[in-house]
């Protein structure tokens, strides 16, 4: 097992603004943590930073406490994942996964029992003898899975290895990849811009903007209490609503006489039609947008839209009248200014 | 009607493209007497294959043509893809600069340094000798060689490069296990474009070379001429020859091409 650890990390290139602007982190050994944010947060080059491919401008890296700036990605030793799975097309998917065995002079019989091996345990050895082009998208995606586990090295690094899957397949592979780190005793850092990867798979969720970064927790912590308005709007589907405190109705002694963004799940958003119950708001239906476990119905309440659920045959026109009852235990407050979460 | 349509507008383009070739393999077949008439020969003779072979030291030339094209193929090839690589994949400063050296370099007419170069393969002691045109030639196919294998070894994802030296190559592993199969169609185009531009060379060679112990196919048969006439059936025997080497290698270097269009395209 490998422990990564980054102190200041800056990363700029050549030109334009600082991708990386103080990057610390810690990611003790054989830990599960996902790095997460949208496209151009600094993510990838995370991962490139710990792989060896680039350099940092400032700060060090260091794994299992020693500093490895200097040290080429041969020498760190992590395996990794591409995002485009970057087989060797000239090579079969046997000479693939043994590729990297070869290259470190590992005896034919080992690595001929380890590729079949972990062939076997990613269910390819049907296929050893195929080129990559005559594989399918997840078959693919399974060989270079084989091709970085088979070094048995203790840290691998994922660039978003699902991305390119069809959804039916990316969820089968969220959980074979989770169930071998759970096997296996490396450590992973895994990199998506897809919230239900990170909030699914990791011990630990970084979420990063900008080349920020704006929370390390659980994934259930960051769900339940994000540190502030960006973290709380990118996790989460439908969106968190956030809105003023003066359009939803928020007991006086909750905030008291501050001026705060009010934001609550649409889950945590009890929408229905008829009588308006105790604590409950009146509002227009924008859209009702039925799920088949639920409805998720937006209300215009006050000038703004709030979306939350519904029965699932509570399925309102646009335009009706309804109304919406927060569950006020849940309701999260955020400082307008910082855009901080403020603690209850 | 559509489909012979198409089959006479390729016979046409064949024909014009092929015709001065026949023309030449015609005329190469021609008795002495019948040269320059336009009609179809009444008869056919091998003769003028026999007096360019026994004649003259003509297949002493295509030796060294094909040592000279072979030689500048090759040193070319190896300096060039190495280069290339380093090039397109590896962090290097002022490489746009040297990218630009080359195709300058590749661009020089030959009139314009073709006396230095004289001076400076005499300078060597290696005047009428086959390396003295190895070294010319090498000036220009080699900038050649890095122009175009440049552009080859950059259409290979990047995420190929990196995945070879992540699985533990060093940068010249990488090279010669991942990158250079991949840029085999690369090297075979590579190689035909050098190899045809070797053959057919004629400047230096007529300045560099002196005698037949190094003389050329294109300066041989342009120095057939005799006082009085143009041995014309010679020379058309003598290109028709001449043709051979360049139609077999470029044969063997397509299967390159070809087999590397199959084992691209890494995704989809």
């Amino acid at each position: 097992m490998i422990s990564v650890r980054l102190t200041g990390i800056q990363k700029s290139f050549s030109r334009g603004a600082p991708v990386l602007r103080d990057i610390n982190l810690e990611v003790p050994a054989g830990a599960f943590y996902t790095l997460v944010g949208p496209s151009g947060c600094g993510k990838s080059t995370i991962l490139n930073l710990v792989a060896g491919f680039e350099r940092p401008t400032a700060g060090e890296i260091l794994l299992n406490g020693e500093i490895v700036n200097d040290r080429s990605p041969k020498e760190r030793g992590a395996a990794m994942v591409f995002q485009s799975y970057a087989l060797y097309p000239h090579l079969d998917v046997y000479r693939n996964i043994a590729f990297p065995l070869q290259v470190a002079g590992v005896g034919k019989g080992e690595i001929d029992a380890r590729v079949r091996e972990i062939a076997a345990r990613l269910e390819i050895d049907r296929f050893l003898d195929r080129k990559p082009r005559d594989l399918s998208g997840g078959q693919r995606q399974r060989v270079a899975l084989g091709r970085a586990l088979v070094r048995r090295t203790k840290l691998c690094l994922f660039d978003e290895p699902l991305s390119n899957l069809d959804p039916s397949l990316r969820e089968l592979m969220r959980g074979e990849i989770k169930r071998l780190h759970e096997e296996g005793d490396s450590t992973y850092l895994y990199v998506t811009h897809d919230q239900v990867e990170a909030l699914t798979m990791s011990d630990q969720m970084v979420v990063l903007e900008s080349g920020v970064v704006q929370q390390v927790a659980p994934p259930r912590e960051v769900y339940k209490r994000p540190a502030n308005m960006f973290v709380a709007g990118f996790i989460g589907s439908p969106r968190i609503n956030l809105v003023r405190a003066g359009t939803v109705r928020i007991p006086e002694g909750m905030i008291g006489g501050r001026e705060v963004v009010v934001g609550v799940r649409p889950e945590d958003v009890f929408v229905g039609g008829g009588e308006v119950p105790e604590g409950g708001m009146r509002g227009r239906v924008y859209v009702a947008e039925p799920m088949g476990a639920s409805t998720w119905v937006t209300l215009e309440i006050a000038g703004e839209r709030v979306i939350g659920h519904a029965s699932a045959d509570f399925i309102p026109r646009s335009g009706a009248e309804a109304w919406a009852r927060l569950a006020l235990e849940r309701v999260l407050f955020f400082d307008p200014r910082t855009t901080k979460r403020i603690p209850r | 009607m559509k489909r012979l349509g198409l089959a006479l507008a390729v016979a046409v383009v064949v024909l014009f493209c092929a015709g001065p070739f026949l023309w030449q393999v015609l005329t190469s077949l021609r008795p002495e007497g019948d040269l320059t008439s336009l009609d179809f020969p009444r008869s056919l003779t091998l003769e003028s294959y026999r007096s360019v072979l026994t004649g003259r030291p003509f297949a002493r030339s295509v030796l060294n043509s094909f040592i000279v094209a072979s030689a500048t193929t090759v040193t070319s090839l190896f300096f060039g893809a190495t280069a290339a690589f380093a090039l397109a994949k590896l962090e290097l400063r002022g490489r746009s600069f040297f990218l630009g050296m080359a195709l300058l370099a590749s661009m020089f007419p030959g009139v314009a340094v073709v006396s230095p170069l004289y001076l400076a393969v005499r300078a060597l002691g290696l005047r009428d000798h086959l390396l003295g045109l190895v070294l010319p030639y090498t000036t220009f196919a080699l900038p050649m060689a890095v122009w175009i294998l440049t552009g080859f070894f950059r259409a290979i994802p990047d995420e190929i490069y990196r995945a070879a030296i992540i699985d533990g190559c060093s940068p010249f592993q990488a090279f010669r296990r991942i990158m250079l199969p991949l840029a085999a169609p690369g090297l075979g185009t590579t190689a035909i474009l050098l190899f045809i531009s070797s053959w057919n060379e004629f400047l230096y060679a007529l300045a560099l070379t002196s005698s037949a112990r190094a003389r050329t196919v294109p300066v041989a048969i342009g120095l057939f001429g005799g006082d009085h006439k143009e041995p014309w059936g010679e020379i058309a025997a003598a290109s028709v020859i001449a043709m051979l080497p360049v139609i077999l290698v470029a044969l063997i270097f397509q299967r390159w091409i070809v087999s590397g269009i199959t084992t691209s395209a890494e995704k989809r």
